[in-house]
């Protein structure tokens, strides 16, 4: 037991440190986590409200979010690349298996925790003194033992991908299923004891059960550890060789294939996120939360700083080492900006007309412009050679400032424009901004000498 | 003593990359492990540290065996990795208290040692500083003084050589003939000839799964006997 706290002690004096020499890494890492799925939470939040708006039944709001939330956990959590490195300084010093993986999870349970309360701060911050907010409690203790021991479980199974989606899907129905239970426990005890003290009681309870929980799942994942740890290293090695094979071969080809991929997958992903952000701020301003507009805004441009650094990554790691020609993948960005803007034209035509909705013209102004804007950004830093570290800060500068800008704008537009004029003004700057992003996408593809 | 008995180890299911392997490394001993680059001098060191326990046969020091008392062998043990393993948001001196921590030594114990190594390699002005910020020398440097903190009985280094200044290199030559004389077996890994130099009782050539044991004489021509060997195999 002495060793396991060596083991928490030095890692939290690792955190402690990092935090007190400001390591950018892990304040964007936990942005990274945090921000976008806070984005994704008020996503949801508003896609429910907009699907009970058009008469989509929606009997159980609570559970369905609870149950995508849960899903994207798990998805993260399961495809995570392992990091082991920590773990193997202690391989060669005296200390038992079983205090190692004790430790790993309760590191992996922290993370959970700590995640979480990123997720759900602006719903905690609402509901603290709900007594609805019980299951809530619940889920943020319990959700990390479950999600540990199916992962453990996976493992220990060895599935392949397509069964990891059957078991997930199964997971999800019972975690509806669990939701029902909880509302049913909520309702009895809030039947004898007033909401706080059931707040408070709650807490206490919770506390103990994930205790109990914890080591009782480090107690599974010590069998399961020491079972499949040759086998499921032997697996990932040959793994590793397929791989390696299959790039020699292809020659970058494949990779130009997948980077497009990553574009479009990163262009969904900021199309989520807008329309998470679009809501959030909708929600908050109206009823003059001035404390979360302020977070809104800190949270937006931290978003936009992030995107910025996954974009760096893009640059340094995939450009850099690979056998890719810059040019392509940059081109090929743009194309796939263009196509999918092409569809959102389309979609948003649809929404307008059907339903009158006047805010989709904003958020897709917002998309349009940051995407113009990171366009913009490649196309100096190319037009320049801009060195590595000056392209990174001038990367970063420009996008929580132009983020900053458009919250502004969106805010302004909203306390001084009528709905009719928002959204002609909204089909004008989509014009004129589609113009422009068609005359860079010309140029830059008729410009076949573009280097990085 | 270090006894190593049937030893073979295996990546995948009959590819083995080290067959039958035996071999006695008395107490006061310097074993240096030869070979080109996949020889399987890594994995070898590797099993010998406990970081892949999976290999056929034992190895067993001072009567305890590596693979049924893990823990109590590991307390004997000191380990150089080819590449640093280091925790890099501690600072040096935190790391070295880690060790010392797991290892129990004593607080004014620990202090006499960590200075002592600190001077002899140079690392007073980083010590203090995050280990994210070191040079791979420096690196290098602080996790040989990791290994020594606890004075090992088994002292085990995979190319230790690698990335140390050359003041550095006759530094831990010294040190590792002084383990020596004190009785400690040393066992090193490298891949070059002229590092070993008058600093081995046995060597042990690798290659191709392959193996030949080769005592210290004053009349041995080390480089011709390493290339009969390699061109044997």
């Amino acid at each position: 037991m002495f060793n396991y706290f060596l083991l928490c002690y030095y890692s939290l004096l690792s955190v402690y440190n990092r935090i007190v020499n400001y390591d950018k890494k892990l304040i964007f890492r936990l942005l990274i986590i945090g921000v976008p799925v806070l984005f994704f939470e008020q996503f949801l939040i508003g896609l429910f409200r907009f699907l009970e708006k058009v008469k989509f039944n929606v009997s159980n709001f609570e559970s369905y979010f609870w149950a995508i939330f849960l899903l994207i956990n798990i998805i993260i959590l399961v495809f995570k690349k392992k990091n082991n490195y920590q773990m193997q300084i202690t391989d060669t010093l005296p200390i038992t298996t079983s205090i190692k993986n004790s430790f790993q999870i309760t590191i992996s349970f922290l993370k959970i925790i700590v995640i979480e309360f990123l997720i759900f701060f602006p719903y905690l911050y609402v509901n603290w003194k709900n007594v609805n907010s019980l299951g809530l409690w619940i889920l943020l203790f319990t959700m990390p033992i479950i999600i540990i021991l199916f992962k453990r479980l996976v493992e220990y199974l060895n599935f392949k991908r397509l069964n990891v989606v059957v078991i997930v899907i199964t997971c999800l129905l019972i975690i509806l299923w669990y939701e029902d239970i909880l509302l049913e426990i909520k309702k009895y005890f809030s039947k004898i004891v007033s909401g706080e003290l059931l707040f408070i009681v709650s807490w206490v309870i919770l506390v103990v059960i994930s205790l109990i929980l914890l080591t009782l799942t480090i107690g599974y994942n010590y069998k399961f550890r020491v079972k499949t740890k040759q086998h499921v290293t032997k697996k990932k090695v040959i793994k590793w060789r397929k791989r390696n094979i299959v790039l020699a071969i292809n020659h970058g080809e494949i990779l130009k294939v997948r980077f497009y991929l990553f574009s479009y997958i990163d262009n969904l992903l900021y199309i989520f996120l807008y329309i998470g952000l679009l809501y959030w701020v909708n929600d908050f301003v109206k009823s003059k939360e001035l404390l979360m507009v302020v977070l809104g805004l800190i949270a937006a441009m931290s978003f936009i700083s992030v995107t910025g650094i996954i974009k760096d990554d893009d640059y340094n790691i995939y450009y850099r080492v690979l056998p890719i020609k810059v040019s392509n993948f940059v081109i090929g960005r743009i194309l796939l900006n263009g196509l999918l803007m092409s569809i959102l034209l389309v979609i948003t035509l649809i929404l307008l007309g059907l339903f009158s909705i006047w805010w989709i013209g904003i958020w897709f102004i917002i998309f349009v412009t940051m995407s113009l804007l990171s366009i913009l950004i490649d196309l100096i830093l190319i037009k320049f050679k801009i060195s590595k570290n000056v392209k990174l800060q001038i990367s970063r500068l420009l996008n929580v400032l132009g983020n900053l800008i458009m919250v502004m704008i969106f805010i302004y537009l909203y306390y001084n424009f009528n709905r009719e004029l928002y959204l002609v003004v909204s089909i004008i700057i989509f014009v004129i901004v589609s113009i422009i992003e068609y005359l860079i996408i010309k140029i830059v593809w008729e410009n076949k000498k573009v280097k990085l | 003593m270090l006894e190593i008995n049937n030893y073979a180890y295996a990546y995948e299911k009959n590819k083995y990359i080290l067959e039958k392997l035996n071999l006695k490394v008395n107490n006061g001993e310097i074993l240096a492990l030869v070979g080109p680059n996949g020889a399987g001098k890594t994995t070898l060191i590797k099993s010998l540290v406990g970081i892949n326990l999976d290999f056929e046969g034992e190895v067993i020091f001072e009567q305890v065996n590596l693979k049924k008392d893990d823990i109590n062998y590991k307390k004997l043990l000191g380990y150089v990795a080819d590449e640093p393993m280091l925790i890099d948001y501690l600072t040096g001196r935190q790391y070295l208290n880690f060790i010392a921590d797991v290892f129990e030594i004593s607080m004014d114990d620990r202090k006499k040692k960590m200075e002592k190594y600190i001077n002899l390699f140079n690392l007073q002005d980083f010590i203090d500083s995050l280990i994210n910020t070191y040079s791979h020398g420096n690196k290098q440097k602080l996790v040989i003084v990791a290994a020594l903190i606890h004075s090992p009985k088994l002292l085990i280094l995979d190319e230790p050589f690698v990335g140390l200044d050359p003041q550095a290199i006759v530094i831990l030559k010294d040190i590792l003939k002084d383990l020596r004389k004190s009785g400690v077996i040393v066992v090193f890994s490298t891949h070059l000839l002229a590092m070993i130099e008058g600093l081995y009782d046995k060597v042990l050539f690798m290659n191709n799964k392959r193996v030949q044991l080769i005592e210290n004489n004053k009349a041995l021509n080390l480089e011709k006997k390493y290339m009969e060997f390699i061109e044997s195999v």
